[in-house]
């Protein structure tokens, strides 16, 4: 029910190319969805790879916030290394209808490799060190989904919640229900059983001591 | 804690603040006293011979001004105004007890104005008058006036008692009323004083003065009398007693004489530094100035002066300026109390013969505005040295490193016998000095044995490495290194008559310390730094100091007022944590500079949070090329009627020992511990909502975002591992609520076993929050969380009240995952259930007895032995203990029973040899027989 406009550029906003939109839409239970709708360019794994070093920049403006500007940043090898796969990461506020911050996360189901000798190293410096294996093919366009998250509802302390508990156990206690059904011996045999082995151990070594009295 | 550990472990200094009044007193039979009133809103009685708090009694904080109470006194008590100008209270002047309270207005007012006669009372608060019998609870008479006052004071003269005003439209007069006898006030003519300012006057017994450039217009009250002086220099500042008044300006003061029949005229000029302070005595007729490092006593009525030099207390206390100066005289000697611009309280004698000046006690006050508090580690001692020279060097052959360990037996063996020798010299001497028979032998080898370990001993990191230095910085531009086995001074640095803290926007004042190198590297001292801002520049000033010692190794001033700083999590060559501070205009300084060699390939980048009023920006710092890039822009949900509380992210040294947490299931829990976390708390003005938002600062990334209505400040939050916990008033409720969030990456198949956190990269679920609440029956005045070296013990969250007691609250109490029904197997995992109340026990205050007032803060720190947090309470007071929050399991109880276990083991073996030979008797008569 209202629209996010998305641009993103390589070049720190010198130059910046339109990414694409995100329709948010009202759930019936009041949460919000999101979904992405790219724009229609066939060149954006290119200019990925072209500035595979440099910074990848998404501005975001919210159809409900004019004159409000949304800015994330990431590192552009880490969407060819995930097939431009992207995860938006939207917080929102679900009474106002406003956005609060966007960021923009590459999808880790999409990556190209999870092996060993596939991993992303995040230490390295260059693209070339941190992936062996990224996206070199010259066309591609933006892919990804949405995920939106709310806010919710800090606790206060429960004590209706306590107060009926305490009431449930003390009618339990006074009707008995809640008594030790297991037998004696389900009880109790952490006591029976060291009893029970002192006897077997003391009447074994009573012939050898009845043995010896005789010898004598 | 055990009745015999009380004071074992934790000391305690009590703060009157800093003294804006001082008058002496004499009370009964007892010693002389000081009465004193404290910008802090602290009243007090100091007992003179020796400087301790007779008794103290702690007001309201003040909401205006820092000028102190306004108080007077009569034979028995002492009567201030207090709550804002709202009320009386009356004091009992021998033991500090209120004897009465009476209501004066229920408006503030920092006009005050209070005086008692033989009789009466009478007590001027704003607009209200009050006139008291004395020891009656109701007024005999009260008048409000119509217009605000800009300027109250009474007088008296034998038995008329005259209350002056000045009405804040009337412009250049005051108005003069007379009190009766019966109470009621009939109004005496309007005096004109030409430029007419109050802050320019000055009171004094029947005398108003007040200055307009180099003119001093002198009213005499009883006489509604204006008479005019011309001075020489511009006039800065009046004081006086009885009929003298000084009128000071740049380089002298004149005093000023009032007699019956000539007036008012120039007695004498006396000349004044810039750094020094002037005073006059109470009952004599004699001026002192007293500067740094002499006091200069002048007669008025004789040409007769002397000087005398001051002695520093101890080498490594630096003084600052004096401010104000409180004196009188004796028979032989004057008595002098000095107050520096550092709030540094002495009290010296001046022997006008011997031309000495006497050191009789001293104070530090400024420690009551304590800002920041760091604990170092002492120096590694000789034996420890030793050891590690043992096995610095890896490349020598075997007979060298065998020769260098016989040199380090040889060394320990050295030191154990010197030191035995010293406990058997300490012995002899204490037999030589006080020797009276076995019981003071007995007595003297206790404390030989005792004092081997105390501060007496050298200076050096001792077994468990639980001996720290406590570096307080205040904000009244002191930094202190304190011993932490007693609470003992080791040095004082005074920061220079510009210093001025710095201003946060959430905290208030600011003089953020830094340790840029511990005692680790042994070769090497240790570094810290206090950054602060200069008062005429208004540029940012660093200041870098040795911890051990305070001696300052580097002062520099930036050319910018600072706006931000930080600590690097790089360090140089030799070992020092660099101090980055970014200006308005994005500068940048680095100190000490660090080379780009230094920087690793994983740390060349420092990401901050930079909050505005409804923008949130990510920024990221290129530490080689220093450019700031904002990296994110959001408004994290934050409108203009929110106000943002707290903002807590994570110290970077903090460790965190277990990965996950085994639930009832046998699962494993894994926790979200990211380091980049911050948490912030706003309260909204318009609809009373407290929200706290966890955000991660290198992406922006919203974490999690909640909210409560109906919540109220005070809010004081704590962010560790991986939970936060908070506390805030319910409006509501109508109590104080303690909250507590915990993240978790969710169970076993969930978790990808990395061996990095990367913030860039998102896990595929959010994380699991688990947050709950509970009831605390006590206010809260602030909150910090117990530290240890490995973060294996439990950690314990420390809690100060308002009414002084520092309470531990166990993490397993303020637990988000407390169940409502407890199942057989919760039971055998010692869980605990849910409660909605956290039970405050008197056993749990961490302080006993020993009430800790006002306290602002508390600084925890790591020692040598992992079951033992070190707490430091700083406020109004100071505290400092120990903590264990599970108990001493890495030590020996202090009630484990050496002797018995001894003698016990004695008698088993002593008794074994005997069984044996028995046994053999036995057997060889058994086979003669």
């Amino acid at each position: 029910e209202w629209k996010i406009t998305l641009e993103y550029s390589l070049n720190e906003f010198t130059n910046s190319y339109p990414l694409g939109s995100i329709e948010m839409s009202r759930a019936f239970d009041g949460n919000y969805t999101g979904t992405f709708k790219p724009a229609q360019e066939q060149n954006f794994g290119q200019k990925l790879f072209e500035a595979q070093n440099g910074v990848y920049s998404v501005r975001a403006r919210s159809s409900t916030q004019p004159g409000q500007n949304f800015l994330t940043t990431s590192d552009p090898c880490l969407f060819l290394h995930s097939n431009l796969f992207h995860v938006f990461w939207l917080s929102i506020s679900q009474e106002k209808q406003q956005l609060h911050t966007l960021t923009i996360f590459p999808d880790t189901v999409a990556w190209r490799s999870d092996t060993e000798d596939g991993k992303y190293h995040s230490e390295a410096k260059l693209c070339k060190d941190r992936s062996a294996n990224v996206l070199q093919s010259t066309q591609g366009t933006p892919k990804g989904v949405c995920h939106v998250v709310g806010e919710s509802v800090l606790p206060t302390p429960d004590t209706a919640a306590f107060v009926q508990k305490m009431e449930r156990e003390k009618r339990a206690k006074q009707h008995g229900a809640d008594a030790d059904n297991r037998s004696f011996l389900a009880k109790y045999w952490m006591y029976i059983v060291p009893v029970v082995l002192f006897a077997v151990i003391s009447s074994a070594v009573n012939p050898e001591a009845g043995a010896e009295g005789a010898a004598q | 804690i055990f009745e015999d550990q009380a004071g074992k472990f934790d000391w305690r200094k009590q703060l009157v603040g800093c003294p804006a009044k001082i008058t002496f007193d004499k009370v009964g039979s007892k010693s002389d006293r000081l009465i004193v009133s404290t910008a802090q809103s602290v009243l007090a009685s100091l007992v003179l011979n020796t400087g301790n708090i007779g008794w103290r009694q702690i007001m309201e904080n003040p909401s205006g001004s820092t000028n102190g109470l306004t108080f007077t006194k009569d034979r028995e008590y002492i009567y201030s105004i207090s709550e804002d100008g709202r009320s009386v209270r009356v004091w009992n002047k021998n033991n500090g007890v209120l004897a009465h309270q009476l209501p004066i207005s229920e408006q503030k007012s920092e006009i005050q104005a209070i005086h008692v006669t033989n009789q009466r009372l009478h007590v001027a608060s704003g607009r209200t008058l009050v006139v008291f019998r004395l020891g009656d609870e109701k007024p005999v008479e009260t008048v409000i006036s119509k217009t605000e006052l800009t300027f109250s004071a009474f007088f008296q003269q034998d038995d008329v008692v005259i209350h002056v005003s000045a009405l804040k439209n009337a412009g250049k007069s005051i108005e003069l009323s007379k009190i009766t006898e019966d109470g009621a006030f009939e109004p005496l003519k309007t005096v004109e004083i030409k430029d007419f300012e109050p802050k320019n006057c000055h009171v004094q017994e029947a005398y108003l003065s007040c200055s307009t450039g180099s003119t001093l217009q002198i009213v005499d009250i009883f006489r509604q009398k204006v008479q005019k002086i011309q001075l020489e220099t511009e006039i800065l500042e009046i004081s006086g007693h009885g009929p003298l008044i000084l009128a000071r300006g740049a380089k002298n003061a004149q005093i000023v004489e009032i007699t019956a029949e000539n007036g008012a005229q120039v007695r004498k000029s006396v000349d004044i530094g810039a750094g020094e302070a002037l005073g006059i005595t109470e009952n004599h007729e004699s001026v002192i100035v007293t500067s740094s490092d002499a006091v200069r006593v002048v007669f008025v009525n004789s040409a007769t002066h002397f000087s005398a030099k001051r002695v520093k207390m101890a080498e490594n206390l630096e003084n600052s300026a004096p401010k104000s100066i409180f004196g009188r005289k004796n028979d032989k000697d004057w008595e002098i109390v000095i107050v520096g611009e550092d709030c540094h309280v002495e009290f010296v004698t001046v022997d006008q013969n011997s031309k000495s000046v006497n050191l009789e006690w001293s104070r530090e006050e400024s420690l009551i505005t304590a800002v920041s508090v760091e604990m170092v580690d002492l120096p590694l001692s000789e034996s420890q040295q030793m050891i590690e020279d043992e096995f610095e060097d890896g490349e020598s052959n075997i007979i060298s490193a065998f020769i260098r360990r016989i040199q380090v037996q040889f060394g320990q063996l050295c030191r154990q016998i010197t030191r035995s020798i010293e406990k058997v010299i300490y012995v002899v001497t204490s037999i030589t000095k006080n020797g009276n028979g076995v019981a003071d032998f007995i007595n003297s080898v206790r404390s030989a044995s005792g004092s081997g370990s105390a501060a007496s001993g050298p200076f050096e990191r001792d077994y468990f490495n639980l001996r720290k230095v406590i570096i307080v910085a205040t904000s009244t531009g002191t930094v202190f290194g304190i011993d932490s086995a007693d609470g003992r001074y080791l040095w004082k640095l005074w920061l220079g008559e510009h210093f001025q803290p710095l201003e946060s926007p959430f905290d208030g004042e600011k003089v953020p310390l830094f340790v840029q190198r511990t005692t680790a590297h042994y070769q090497l001292d240790g570094l810290a730094s206090v950054v602060f801002s200069n008062k005429l520049t208004h540029n940012g000033v660093i200041v870098s100091f040795n911890p051990m010692v305070g001696k300052v190794v580097s002062r520099n001033e930036l050319g910018y007022p600072v706006k931000r700083l930080s600590l690097l999590p790089v360090h140089t060559h030799k070992h020092v944590y660099p101090v980055m501070l970014i200006g308005k205009n994005e500068e940048i300084k680095i100190f000490p500079s660090i080379t780009p060699e230094e920087l690793s390939a994983t740390t060349p980048y420092l990401y901050l949070l930079d909050i505005q009023s409804q923008t949130v920006q990510g920024l990221k710092i290129d530490i080689s090329s220093q450019k700031i890039t904002p990296v994110w822009q959001g408004n994290l949900g934050l409108t203009a009627q929110d106000d943002i509380i707290a903002v807590k992210g994570k110290s970077f040294n903090q460790k965190v020992h277990s990965q996950g947490r085994v639930l009832v299931t046998r699962e494993v829990q894994y926790k979200y511990v990211n380091p980049n976390l911050a948490a912030i708390a706003s309260i909204n003005r318009a609809d009373q909502h407290m929200t706290i938002t966890l955000v991660d600062i290198v992406t922006g990334q919203i974490v999690h975002s909640a909210s409560i209505g109906k919540a109220a400040k005070p809010i004081h939050m704590v962010h560790s591992e991986n939970w936060i916990a908070y506390s805030y008033w319910s409006d509501k409720g109508r109590r104080t609520e303690l909250g507590i969030i915990e993240l978790y990456e969710g169970t076993e198949e969930q978790h990808t076993q990395k061996e990095v956190f990367d913030s860039k990269i998102a896990e595929k679920l959010p994380p699991v929050v688990a947050q709950q609440s509970y009831i605390y029956a006590q206010g809260v005045d602030a909150m910090s969380v117990s530290e240890t070296e490995q973060g294996l013990t439990t950690r314990s969250i420390l809690v100060a009240h308002p009414s002084g007691n520092i309470h531990e609250v166990s993490r397993r109490l303020l637990d988000a995952n407390r169940p409502m029904e407890l199942t057989q197997a919760m039971r055998e995992e010692m869980m605990i259930g849910y409660m909605p109340e956290i039970a405050v026990a008197t056993e749990e205050m961490i302080n006993y007895n020993q009430t800790v007032h006002r306290v602002r803060g508390i600084k925890t720190s790591p020692s040598g032995l992992e079951s033992t947090s070190l707490v430091l309470a700083y406020g109004t007071d100071l505290f400092f203990t120990r903590l264990v929050p599970s108990g001493t399991f890495d030590i020996l109880k202090d009630d484990f029973d050496h002797v018995l276990i001894s003698l016990v083991l004695t008698g088993l073996v002593v008794g074994s040899y005997v069984s044996k030979r028995l046994a053999r008797s036995n057997a060889l008569a058994s086979q003669w027989s």
